[in-house]
């Protein structure tokens, strides 16, 4: 029963981690554009973007944080697996714990003080020094979005192999995020 | 507790997490973060904080990984990752490896040996070690493999043709090392240019021995090609040299930066990728995609690495370190020996721009002291910089190969194909140390 | 023994860092040991961006801020930033010093961030290095690519320049290849960055600076303190914004001479602004400053009261430090 629960809490998560990995992708192809035009309008165009290199900086941030989860749910962190390969079964399961809670440890401690940045930036009203005075308190949110969601992959990876869940169905679960 | 302590043991945890298979950043992240708040809260002058503690740790930690995220100069990695991804998937990539091999299918070793002309040019450009292994991971890698080169020697030679990039003008490293130094930037840069040519130089005489040694890791074609068809083969790469000229002309030319340059390529690539119809919509998002992901992966690790660099600063090792050596009361040359094993060290951990944070200001004031050609010395410290980017366990250029490559080759396998370059590197690194004229005769 | 973390993002060199450890040894040589501190430069420890939520939250004890990088943070010390007539680092640095520790809304300021101030650093008026040929007019910026900081970007813009916005470790690639004609600089940072290597021109406006760079405490560290160790603080602070301001306009003063003569065999052409050019230039800066007034109205300060201090002082400094 918790078993299925977890299951179907797991894909809502992985949906909406492909649906924030779009949004990276928006982001990554929306500074090539910027970056363009500020070129451009050094040399020909008529107009500039005000502020553009804070913009860029802060779609830099969009498009880190928003894939995230994704990479994490891919298993795609990039780490040795030199001696790894040569561990037994249940020491690489040991090993595989030791990651996540590390990952927990690094992680969740980020995601808790970036809920109190954005606080404390929203009822500040910070703001960045430029022609637009952009708040700050945007891309600290996002910032948060992307941790959280990192945070939330982790504890359930981490239920997952707690409760045996990751055994059971983890073929299904590589397949539904393939597709 | 005593800081150093605390810094030692947390560099022995990160080493062990990683050799277990935690991921870099979740272990270089856990480390500093637990070692961050140990050292607020049993300060060196006694006594426990633990909830005094607290604040500063994660203000630190959160703000440190935040504001390398909120980066304007960083964000041409991510556009260098994707103009390899659609470089590769519009089989631009493939072209000019046809060229290559129709050329050099004669030469044992000459498709790496050319990779490393193409990384160290393209490292060059952009002034960025990193932004060469993610386009020239994904493109040349392939390649290689495809012509039947061996895993090893083929990323090994793109990791390590990357770290051409500090030594060849332009440079960040030595721009900033000319600020710390009160020295001229011209100089250091025209410092750089024979250093940098002698390294590429060793990379090829290992690419030969290598391919000598081992022909079945660098199979030579047998085919043979009539010049007619190596004129073809030129021609129809095209595309490649086209943003190769755009790149180069914009940055000489004054038209754009080399931050900037990263989004004009990927513009510049899209535009011909789609109007010679190489790539599908559908192909083309999946290169975002991919570019998207891998950005996360690699940033995630910087940050952590960033966060990292805050706790060894705290430690206190750097400056330990320093004074270990001198206790030592050693000649001049010895001290240099020791500097440059504290640098390797650092290297296996740190990013380039995070050691030379941390230990330009103890280390110049030190080489003056001993009367040192501070021009020279910058050579010095920009040549072990880079070759911390392909040391073992954090090797920065080894990482971002690993995963821009599809299949991925493992990181110890991109290590293994590193090492003789890593061994050619200390040899020039020597030669450099033994001769300063080297890096001075043209300054 | 009250040990302390001091963090600077800048490097360990130059008059400023001078300036920073003349300042954190008297500290620990006025207190007999009292206050020991451990120095992280090079934002190995704090970035220049981390600096305000890093010494609030006493990561480091005492740093350097520099207040335009949180313009709603400090909005009233940014009086110091604004484009108006402040040609003499000391004067300046007094002017701005007087301020910091007298007026009360500036005191808040600081109080509401958790810091207090103790000390100033001055850069001098901000000038222009160019490839260019002689500049004396604004009009001879028409067409120009400029890096700026602060507001003489959109100033000059109203003459023709392009405004490009880089950071000032990228100056001298930019310069070199011809991305931007002109970069603004302060005299000494033109030596620090080797600008003059890929430049032909300095030119001299003498107008105004950023005076928003502080060095600064935490408060509670500060409070924690007994009051003579405090007031050593204070006076140690109040010597390093005057001896601090000497050195920088020393060595602006220099930059002049050394620029001119050549350095390693690159030397430069300096130029002056004319004098009808300056006229034009404050009333092309006037809108930077009601701006900056109706900004410090919204935020519960008296805008024109505060400007109108700040003017006072820095007359007053002036007629003081003449040459
Ligand atoms: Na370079
Ligand atoms: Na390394």
């Amino acid at each position: 029963m918790f078993v299925n629960l977890l299951n179907a809490a797991d894909r809502a998560l992985a949906r909406l981690e492909r649906f924030m990995l779009g949004i990276a992708v928006g982001a990554i192809l929306l500074t090539a554009i910027i970056v363009l035009i500020g070129i451009g309008s050094r040399e020909i165009l008529p107009f500039r973007i005000p502020d553009d290199t804070e913009i860029i900086a802060q779609l830099m941030v969009v498009s880190i944080a928003f894939g995230l989860g994704y990479v994490t749910n891919n298993n795609a962190h990039i780490a040795i697996d030199l001696f790894y390969v040569h561990f037994g079964r249940r020491f690489q399961r040991f090993c595989d714990s030791i990651a996540v809670v590390a990952g927990l440890i690094a992680f969740v401690p980020i995601t808790y003080w970036a809920i109190h940045d954005v606080e404390k930036l929203f009822r500040t009203g910070r703001y960045y020094a430029g022609e637009l005075q952009f708040p700050e308190w945007p891309t600290r949110a996002i910032f948060l979005f992307g941790f959280a969601v990192l945070s939330l992959r982790l504890i359930m990876i981490f239920m997952r192999r707690v409760t045996g869940a990751d055994l059971e169905r983890s073929t299904d679960i590589n397949a539904d995020i393939a597709a | 507790m005593d800081p150093t302590l605390v810094g030692i043991i947390g560099l022995a945890v990160a080493l062990l997490l990683i050799a277990l298979r935690t991921p870099i950043a979740f272990a270089l992240g856990a480390v500093a973060i637990t070692c961050i708040f140990i050292f607020f809260a049993f300060p060196a002058s006694g006594g426990m904080h633990l909830q005094r503690a607290i604040k500063p740790t994660l203000t630190l930690s959160t703000g440190t990984m935040f504001e390398l995220f909120h980066s304007y100069s960083l964000s041409a990695i991510p556009m260098f990752v994707a103009l390899g991804h659609i470089s590769y998937k519009a089989g631009i990539t493939s072209d000019i490896y046809f060229a290559a091999r129709a050329w050099l299918n004669r030469v044992p070793g000459g498709l790496a040996m050319a990779s490393v002309i193409g990384c160290g040019g393209f490292a060059a450009i952009s002034g960025s070690s990193l932004a060469c292994a993610a386009t020239m991971g994904r493109v040349a890698v392939p390649e290689m493999q495809k012509h039947g080169y061996s895993d090893a020697l083929a990323t090994g030679s793109v990791a390590a043709g990357g770290t051409l990039g500090s030594l060849i003008p332009p440079s960040i490293l030595f721009i900033l090392y000319g600020v710390f130094a009160e020295e001229s930037i011209s100089s250091l840069f025209i410092a750089g240019v024979i250093p940098g040519l002698l390294s590429m130089a060793g990379y090829w005489l290992v690419i030969a021995i290598w391919a000598s040694v081992r022909p079945q890791d660098a199979a030579s074609g047998s085919q043979t090609f009539r010049m007619s068809e190596r004129m073809m083969a030129l021609v129809n790469s095209w595309p490649a040299l086209l943003i190769f000229l755009i790149i180069i002309g914009g940055i000489y030319g004054g038209i754009f930066t080399a931050t900037e340059a990263a989004g004009v390529s990927f513009v510049v690539v899209t535009v011909i990728s789609f109007v010679t119809k190489r790539i599908t919509l559908k192909e083309y998002f999946e290169a975002i995609k991919e570019t998207a992901y891998q950005t996360a992966a690699i940033f995630l690790i910087a940050g952590a690495a960033k966060i990292f660099v805050t706790f060894v600063s705290l430690t206190g090792v750097t400056n330990a370190m320093l004074v270990l050596v001198q206790s030592y009361d050693p000649s001049a040359a010895v001290l240099l020996i020791g500097i440059a094993v504290i640098y390797l060290i650092m290297g296996m951990f740190l990013d380039p721009l995070g050691i030379l944070l941390l230990t330009l200001p103890f280390v110049l004031p030190l080489m003056e002291q001993n009367g040192y050609n501070l021009i020279w010395f910058g050579v010095i410290v920009v040549k072990l910089l880079e070759i911390g980017l392909i040391t073992p366990p954090v090797g920065l250029n080894v990482f971002v190969i690993n995963s821009v490559t599809e299949p991925k080759v493992p990181v110890g396998r991109i290590f293994a194909g590193v090492t003789p370059f890593f061994a050619m590197d200390l040899v020039v690194l020597g030669l450099l140390l033994a001769f300063p004229a080297l890096s001075l005769w043209l300054t | 023994q009250t040990a302390m973390l001091y963090a600077d993002h800048g490097p360990n060199r130059g008059t400023r860092a001078a300036s920073t450890q003349w300042f954190l040894s008297e500290v620990e040589a006025r207190t007999e040991g009292r206050i020991v501190v451990d120095q992280q430069w090079a934002g190995a420890l704090l970035g220049a961006k981390a600096m305000l939520e890093g010494i609030g939250s006493d990561v480091a004890s005492l740093g350097t801020l520099m207040g335009s990088l949180y313009p709603g943070e400090f909005t009233g010390w940014r009086v110091g930033d604004l484009p108006i007539v402040n040609p003499n680092e000391i004067a300046g640095a007094m002017a701005m010093h007087e301020m910091m520790v007298n007026n009360e809304s500036l005191i808040a300021e600081f109080d509401r961030q958790n810091l207090k101030y103790l000390g100033s650093y001055s850069v001098g008026p901000a000038q222009m290095i160019c490839n260019s040929g002689p500049i004396t007019t604004l009009e001879d910026f028409d067409g120009l690519k400029v890096r700026y900081a602060g507001e003489y970007g959109n100033i000059l813009s109203q003459f023709g320049a392009i405004p490009v916005s880089l950071s000032v470790s990228k100056a001298y690639q930019a310069l070199d290849t011809g991305l931007i004609d002109c970069s603004q600089a302060y005299g000494y940072l033109i030596l620090a960055y080797k600008l003059y290597e890929v430049t032909n021109q300095y030119v001299i406006f003498d107008e105004g600076t950023l005076q928003t760079n502080a060095m600064v405490m935490n408060k509670d560290a500060f409070e924690a303190l007994d009051a003579a160790d405090q007031k050593i603080l204070i006076d140690v602070g109040t010597e390093m914004t005057k001896n601090n301001a000497m050195d920088t306009r020393k060595a602006n003063k220099a930059a002049i001479t050394k620029l001119q003569e050549g350095v390693d065999g690159h030397s430069v052409n300096v130029s002056y602004l004319s004098d009808e050019a300056k006229v034009k230039l404050h009333a092309a800066s006037k809108a930077s400053v009601d701006a900056w007034i109706e900004e410090a109205n919204a935020n519960g300060y008296d805008g024109q009261a505060l400007l109108d201090e700040f003017q006072m002082r820095l007359a007053k400094n002036l007629e003081i430090y003449k040459d």
